[in-house]
């Protein structure tokens, strides 16, 4: 009796062993299965940065390349932290039309600044058909942000050309950085200024936070309008950040600060360039 | 109001959870001060390695807390920076497969992880308006949830170290979940959880 009281109790250990041995060897292949797709994370301002990188320089390039025509049609969207579905509608969107060269986006890609956020919102950008431009949002410097936006995107300020229109794209976010002196970096503007090429007629200025926001440093204000105002037919400034349209001339010197609402507005505008002159559309989708 | 910030409420925390400790290990011979555990652990949102000091009480042993300090490698950031965790688990159930493992099929639980680098704050500093972003960037609340085996090594018996444990966990922190339920279409679950391996030497 006893030694059958044992041997049934061996089998049950052995089976008992056998189910945990499958339960295990079952939930580590799901485990390797899943951490396939960036499950891995050592924290979320780890500024791990996998997949493309690099993409204001990349982009720029395929913007410049683009074949020239007299009328220039591009599309602005901005602010489209953490409404991933709502950007992820508006790339479809744009998509489907097939008369602009490429998307400029005014800021704020993420809302915290978490290294993962950059990485999601750029997945769904690169959806896109057309090359795009990313200035940097005030959002984007929260925590390692900073240093994500500049390994995915590059430079804070840049600038670059089609069809005779100059496009200078400026960090304005001052409340954010850590010597507000040097933002916006007028230094830059100089810069620009003294490579002004001759092939250049007119010029677009893209900025985050538009001036006497309170990421802007007003004591610059007067300074920088004046210093854009020198760029050849400045035509407007384009903006994000305040999540809602308004068109305003902030100096009341005839130039126009276009702010682009946010992407849960369910918005983006198109702008049509011509030699001299512009136009623009509010498109809901 | 003043009282409740983040420091007091880790303090609060830890001195709840030795007490607690006290009350459960009395008729144990260990120091309830002494931890059971030291743990090491891979990723999980809290370093690239960590390692720590874990605590168990509960007449079941079911509850314990942990405290750890991880290694955030530099990668593309200006430097590497340390990361403190303070991490409460509850894992209902402890089966006995045999006497030489255990299984616990269900662990979970909180924990605070706290980034250590000037670029993070806990309190939105001064040059802010009031409530501008209304987060803190420093200390993260995460919500996990994994498995645990542990191994009786019969060479090890009667020596300092009792048992082995490995587990494993899935964590989502605050930033994640409120990206992912606003944004069901696109995004998905996998995008919000990141996996920690993790290893227990039990004294």
């Amino acid at each position: 009796m006893i030694i059958e009281k044992e041997g049934k109790e061996r089998k049950n250990t052995i089976i008992k062993k056998l189910l945990i041995h499958t339960i295990f060897s079952l939930i580590f292949t799901t485990i390797i299965l899943f951490t396939s797709c960036d499950m891995i994370e050592y924290h979320p301002y780890d500024c791990d940065v996998s997949g493309e990188t690099n993409l204001t320089v990349k982009n720029i390039e395929k913007i410049e390349s683009l074949q020239q025509s007299d009328t220039l049609r591009f599309a602005v969207i901005s602010d489209t932290q953490r409404w991933y579905d709502d950007t992820y509608d508006a790339v479809k969107a744009l998509n489907r039309r097939n008369d602009i060269s490429f998307v400029v986006h005014c800021g704020d890609i993420s809302d915290f600044g978490a290294t993962k956020e950059f990485m999601w919102q750029r997945d769904i950008l690169q959806k896109l058909r057309y090359p795009y431009i990313c200035v940097i949002g005030n959002h984007d410097f929260l925590g390692t942000g900073e240093y994500v936006y500049k390994r995915i995107f590059g430079a804070l300020n840049f600038a670059f050309t089609i069809s005779g229109t100059r496009f200078i794209c400026l960090n304005t976010n001052a409340l954010e950085a850590e010597e507000m002196d040097n933002t916006p970096d007028l230094e830059f503007l100089d810069k620009e200024l003294s490579n002004i090429g001759e092939d250049i007629s007119q010029t677009i200025i893209v900025i985050h936070a538009q001036p006497f926001s309170e990421q802007f440093n007003n004591a610059v204000a007067d300074k920088f309008n004046d210093k854009i105002k020198e760029f050849p037919n400045l035509l407007c400034v384009l903006s994000g950040h305040g999540h809602s349209y308004s068109d305003r001339e902030l100096f009341s010197d005839g130039t126009h600060y276009i702010m682009c609402p946010c992407i849960h507005e369910r918005t983006y505008m198109v702008f049509t360039v011509t030699k001299g002159n512009y136009s623009y559309e509010i498109h809901k989708y | 109001m003043k009282f409740i910030n983040i420091k007091n409420i880790i303090i609060i925390i830890i001195a709840l959870t030795f007490s607690y400790a006290c009350m459960a290990s009395e008729n144990r011979r260990r120091h309830p001060l002494i931890p059971r555990s030291g743990v090491i652990q891979y990723a999980g949102s809290i370093g690239f390695v960590s390692v720590g000091a874990e605590w168990e009480y509960g007449k079941r042993e079911q509850w314990a807390t942990t405290l750890m300090i991880g290694y955030v490698p530099k990668r593309h950031s200006n430097r590497p920076k340390a990361a403190i965790t303070l991490k409460q688990t509850y894992s209902p159930w402890n089966i006995v497969i045999n006497g030489n493992i255990n299984l616990r099929p269900l662990n979970c639980g909180l924990f605070l992880n706290t980034i250590y680098s000037h670029k993070f704050w806990t309190k939105e500093p001064e040059k802010y308006p009031e409530g501008y972003y209304q987060i803190s960037t420093r200390v993260r609340p995460h919500i996990f949830i994994g498995q645990e085996i542990e191994f009786k090594a019969k060479k090890l018996k009667d020596k300092f170290i009792k048992s082995i444990s490995l587990y494993y966990e899935f964590n989502s922190c605050d930033i994640y979940l409120c990206s992912y339920f606003p944004n069901m279409k696109y995004l998905s679950p996998a995008y919000i959880f990141a996996l920690g391996i993790g290893k227990k030497l039990n004294v």
